[in-house]
């Protein structure tokens, strides 16, 4: 049988299983999937295989595989000869000093202040200039 | 972190020894493949001395490392998909929802070698490795790292309703690898 052709209460309390059996089911729901498998030897058969795949995938979650020998050893390696501020190439987002963006604005501002001066005098002293040989 | 931050010159030794292993087992579940997760663990410490001065804590250090792990597993599997698609390897699997490109995982165990491992970790794991990917990451992201539907669907850039699919059915799958059940023992009702 397949699980279109179950009747309906066993298709909603089966949509409900997975959250069963992960605890995450409360309240009403809870209660009326409870009830169904009081007297519902397929979908409690069926909660008892889900049950027994999320103890499996427990016993994974416990169990997790063990990284190669020389792995560690290799990740040292790579990162000794030189140092995180070194590597660190790639600054904050938008920032200009990396780690203190507070700066990277005082920098922008003391820059766009310092061009703008430079700018005024080259065009006061061109100015200058043109007016002594005009006159 | 903030040892690292400062540059002091153990701190990263000791960051790498905390977490290199967790950093590890969940490249080796993404991938299934011991070679391309030691290398996606390089990969990932990599990224970690690249930004770990940018990091400003708005994260736990345990979460923003996660994602960092999460993401370096998703290029290496999406270069794995580009290579498929380009020839190197065939075979359509059940998992993949209509107009999805999902492949079979043909580097695992064969089922009847799953069946005569006895302990119940070990079969699980052998049976997780013949997943396709996509089923996969769904299984060790939301059964074995505990993320939420959300979470995981965030992460893989696909919708709520596509991970509770996929996970649906790759648990169907498992549950006949680990347990042994036929595809379709829905069980009779009462």
């Amino acid at each position: 049988m397949s699980e279109e052709d179950l009747p309906r209460f066993c298709r909603e309390t089966r949509s409900q299983l997975p959250a069963l059996v992960d605890g995450e089911l409360t309240g009403w729901s809870l209660h009326v999937v409870r009830a169904h498998l009081r007297h519902c030897a397929g979908c409690t058969a069926e909660r008892d295989r889900q049950q027994q795949l999320a103890d499996a995938l427990t016993a994974l979650r416990d169990q997790p595989p063990e990284p190669p020998d020389g792995l560690l050893d290799e990740l040292l390696a790579r990162a000794r000869p030189r140092g995180v501020r070194e590597r660190a190439a790639v600054p904050a987002r938008g920032a200009v000093s990396g780690a203190r963006p507070g700066l990277s604005v005082a920098f922008l501002t003391v820059g766009a202040l310092a061009s703008t001066g430079i700018g005024y005098g080259v065009y006061r002293g061109v100015k200058t200039l043109r007016g002594r040989s005009g006159g | 972190m903030r040892a690292c931050q400062r540059g002091e010159p153990d701190a990263l030794d000791a960051l790498i020894r905390a977490t290199y292993a967790d950093v590890y087992a969940l490249c080796r579940r993404m991938l299934a493949d011991p070679d391309e997760a030691a290398d996606a663990t390089q990969e990932v410490f990599v990224r970690v001395m690249r930004s770990v001065i940018g990091f400003r804590g708005e994260a736990a250090f345990g979460t923003w490392l996660h994602r960092i792990t999460v993401n370096v597993c998703l290029t290496v599997l999406r270069k794995r998909s580009r290579a498929r698609e380009t020839g190197m390897a065939a075979g359509r699997t059940a998992f993949g929802l209509p107009g999805e490109a999902s492949e079979l995982a043909s580097s695992g165990p064969l089922p009847d070698e799953i069946a005569a491992t006895s302990d119940l970790a070990a079969r699980s794991e052998a049976a997780l490795a013949t997943l396709a990917e996509d089923a996969r990451a769904v299984v060790v992201l939301r059964d074995l790292e505990g993320l939420s539907t959300k979470e995981v669907a965030d992460l893989l850039g696909v919708s709520e309703s596509v991970v509770k699919v996929r996970l649906h059915r790759a648990h169907a799958r498992l549950r006949t690898l680990v347990l042994g059940d036929a595809d379709t023992a829905i069980g009779e009702p009462a």
